[in-house]
């Protein structure tokens, strides 16, 4: 008897070996049966918040030691009358290098323009005089607003700037004097006491024409002795820009420019109550350009006359008093909003500050600024739409959240 | 040597159902049916070990050997201790009028163990058993269009919702012989809900981020079930007899809270209540219960059963969503079956070695959604495989059943189900504690 009990079990073990594995061979395939009536667990909303409070503000941000010197002078109908003086310091000879600057070599400087970052006409001829500066100065100290003292009576040279890309210009006079005992001083401390003695050039528009963006990178000091020649780089540049007259901006726009003379500065509420949902999928922040404006008030201007294109903007978060350098170079609130063509928008993508900061919301002290494309010595200015705009044009919050009955709205 | 043997085997089905059961903790095998979505997902009925396969409960008749927690009443009339304790396996192939899906679920069943004090006259039980379950998978797929115009750009969306958990009551019990074929029993139990439900929103821009949510609802309470059987032996023959038992579960509300944690990538944030919500405290309010039948006991061979239950689950409460206890209807359930005992014939048979049942219940169900109430027909099919040197078992059963329906685009389910019940009752089981 007990032996055919055994048997049933073994065949109870063989049954269950068989038949489960077919069950479980019809394995999950778990699909939108159902979901008609279990959808209102949560469903994706997509939410636009208003952005208010847009001001702007206004900063003299650091000019030197950056990618591009755009002197020139243009007269923009809508941001004024804007001339910048550019300051340049060519580099010399280390204290251990053998180079050596001849008493009678040609000295000139080989400017590279990057034509598409032109502010003004580009087709027109900008002309430009060298004069030798009256004071020392050092590139990471100067600020845009501050005023170069120029010895009006000590020219170094002159060059015009049409459509050409590369222009060469000879320097002359006591100026290149000083400069080769400079380049040739056998001083240890050589470098030292050229960055605290000499001057060296302001370069100044003479018409009104244009900005002309050279490019410190790929310019050189060229030294033409009898038997070689000698590139050097640029030790020190910067910009000092003057802006007169400019136009009243419609009520609802608010001017910025990538030299920080006008940021934007806007508080944000990002807390749930505020936002709709605690469970956020992506949060866009979208600034609409008066595009409508920025090319009426260009067209005015005789000639093929363009600003200086822009395709980015960045967002920050600071607290007033860490201003300028908050911004710039600053520490951006994720990557920078790429400039959207078919709308005339910038949308940035700050879902990660959103979920950061969502319980206890945005620190009192702190603030949003909003800076067009970097400072890197261009001029590009632009105007953005504030709260005051129409619909379609107020600057906004997209918020795509997933929301059920438990959300705060 | 058979001991061992036994022991063996036992073993070995034991673990193919424990590897089963660790495929379930993925989440591609723990969802069940779509109607567990709703309140406190759904009912369970207390069955009996010696029941499974025979479409009904078991209060009306209770079988050597096995434990009979269908009934407290049964509790009086042991003579050996007995432990069990099972799962289940069930496949849900479920439509509706678009679409098709599969769900596989493996669930643990009741654990129970009764004590015989005094020898077929006074009985104690213990035992943890689901009341109601919730597992369940689903899909949301949305497509949305973001600005306009030229500009307009289109998002699709994929919400998965899914949630596992339920109550259970954790009962003590005690049953005794009140006349010599009356008996009468009273269990009761704390009651744990648990109910996790998991929210997941996939979307089709890599620029969106995955949106993860999880409601946790629990609460306790008390449960109270009473039950009474009565024998009338000899009614056509000597050797028949006919079973009347019926059980009554009082109501029952279970203190409740719900909180939901988010995960928002670098923290999980934990709302705990807010106004109008649906977190916070809550109460949940299980419905009585009356269950009664009858067995005819032709002989010790052959037994025909039919059972019925009553929820008025009209009178559900469930604070965290009013509007789910609109669906909530009143729960009918009937059943019919056969038991046949061959192995107490001492055949040498294998086929005369196992117990077999066969049987068929129709519940009405606790929902009715669109005016559709969502019924379930299931046919039962059970072995039992006796130890070969012990009174103690392994009960197999096989369920295929139908539940809802396609109409007003509600689901429709082909189940397919195995339960497994390990019936001991010998080693140190097989002596009574007092006489």
């Amino acid at each position: 008897m007990e032996n055919a009990r055994l048997s049933a079990w073994k065949g109870l073990t063989i049954l269950s070996l068989l038949v489960l594995p077919v069950l479980l061979s019809s394995c999950e395939d778990p699909g939108s049966v159902g979901s008609s009536f279990t959808q209102n667990d949560g469903e994706v909303s997509i939410d636009t918040v208003q952005v208010e409070g847009i001001e702007s503000e206004q900063l003299n941000s650091y000019s030197g030691q950056l990618p591009f010197l755009s002197p020139g002078r243009f007269d923009d109908p809508l941001f004024g009358e804007v001339e910048i003086i550019s300051l340049l310091r060519p580099s010399i000879a280390s204290a251990t290098s053998e180079d050596e600057m001849e008493e009678d070599a040609n000295m000139k400087l080989r400017l590279f323009v990057n034509n598409d970052l032109t502010y003004g006409d580009s087709t027109a001829s900008a002309t430009y005089d060298l004069f030798e500066l009256d004071q020392t100065w050092r590139g990471g100290e100067w600020k845009l607003s501050d005023e170069p003292t120029i010895m009006e009576n000590a020219q170094v040279g002159s060059f015009s700037v049409d459509e050409e890309d590369s222009i060469d210009v000879t320097l002359e006079g006591d100026w290149v004097d000083e400069y080769r005992e400079f380049f040739n001083s056998e001083e240890t401390d050589k470098d030292s006491l050229y960055r605290a003695q000499f001057p060296g050039l302001a370069v100044v528009p003479s018409n009104a024409a244009k900005l002309s963006p050279i490019d410190m990178d790929s310019s050189r000091v060229i030294i033409e002795n009898e038997e070689d020649t000698l590139e050097y780089t640029f030790r020190d540049g910067a910009n000092s820009l003057t802006r007169e007259n400019e136009a009243d901006v419609p009520g609802d726009t608010r001017t910025v420019h990538n030299t920080l003379e006008e940021v934007l500065s806007f508080e944000m509420d990002l807390t749930e109550e505020n936002i709709g949902s605690l469970d956020v999928s992506r949060v866009e922040l979208v600034f609409y350009e008066d595009n409508e404006t920025l090319s009426n008030t260009i067209s005015e201007v005789s000639g093929p006359a363009q600003r200086t294109p822009y395709d980015a903007a960045s967002l920050f978060l600071a607290e007033p008093g860490d201003l300028p350098s908050a911004v710039d170079p600053g520490d951006p609130l994720g990557d920078e909003a790429e400039y959207r063509e078919s709308d005339h928008s910038f949308r940035f993508n700050i879902t990660e500050i959103v979920k950061q900061n969502m319980v206890d919301g945005i620190p009192e002290d702190q603030q949003f600024y909003l800076r067009l494309q970097s400072n890197d010595g261009t001029l590009r200015s632009s105007l953005f739409h504030t709260e005051d705009a129409p619909e379609g044009k107020k600057p906004i919050l997209i918020v795509t959240s997933v929301k059920n009955e438990n959300s705060s709205n | 040597m058979i001991r061992l043997k036994f022991f063996i085997i036992t073993t070995a089905l034991l673990g193919l159902f424990t590897n089963v059961q660790a495929q379930s903790s993925d989440d591609k095998a723990r969802s069940g049916s779509v109607y567990s979505n709703l309140g406190a997902g759904l009912p369970l009925d207390y069955v009996s070990s010696g029941a499974e396969g025979s479409g009904v409960p078991g209060v009306s008749y209770q079988e050597p050997y096995t434990s009979g927690y269908s009934n407290p009443a049964h509790w009086g009339n042991s003579n050996v201790t007995t432990a069990s304790g099972g799962v289940s396996l069930q496949n849900y192939n479920a439509t509706d009028n678009s679409s098709e899906s599969i769900n596989t679920v493996v669930t643990p069943n009741q654990l129970n163990l009764q004590i015989p004090l005094l020898r077929n006259r006074l009985g104690v039980s213990a035992g943890m058993n689901p009341v109601t379950r919730s597992n369940f998978r689903t899909f949301t797929n949305g497509t949305h269009y973001l600005g306009s115009g030229a500009e307009q750009d289109t998002l699709y969306s994929s919400i998965q919702n899914s949630g596992n958990g339920g109550i259970n009551a954790l009962e003590l019990g005690v049953g005794f012989r009140l006349t010599d074929n009356i008996f009468l029993g009273y269990a009761g139990s704390l009651l744990f809900s648990s109910v996790e439900n998991n929210l997941s929103a996939f979307f089709s821009d890599d620029d969106y981020q995955q949106v993860e949510y999880t409601q946790r609802t629990s609460g306790k309470g008390f449960g109270n079930r009473f039950g009474a059987h009565v024998r009338i032996p000899r009614l056509f023959g000597e050797r028949d007899r006919l079973n009347l038992g019926g059980t009554f579960n009082l109501p029952a509300n279970i203190d409740a809270s719900r909180v939901q944690e988010s995960n928002t990538g670098s923290d999980v944030i934990t709302i705990e209540d807010r106004g109008d919500s649906e977190l916070g405290s809550g109460n949940i309010r299980l419905p009585m219960t009356v269950s009664s039948g009858l067995t005819y006991e032709a002989s010790p061979y052959v037994a025909f059963s039919t059972e019925g239950l009553y929820q008025p689950w009209s009178d559900f409460e469930y604070s965290f969503d009013r509007e789910q206890e609109q669906l909530m209807d009143d729960r009918y359930k009937i059943g019919f079956g056969i038991r046949y005992f061959p192995f107490l014939f001492d055949s040498e048979q294998i086929l005369s070695k196992l117990k077999y049942r066969l049987g068929v219940s129709y519940d009405t169900g606790h929902l009715k959604i669109e005016d559709q109430k969502i019924e379930t027909l299931m046919f039962s099919l059970g072995l039992g495989f006796l130890s070969p040197n012990s009174n103690s078992s392994v009960d197999i059963s096989f369920q295929y059943g139908i539940r809802g329906t396609t109409a007003e685009n509600l689901v429709k389910e082909n189940i397919w189900g195995m339960k497994l019940s390990l019936n001991l009752a010998e080693l140190m089981f097989n002596r009574p504690r007092l006489q």
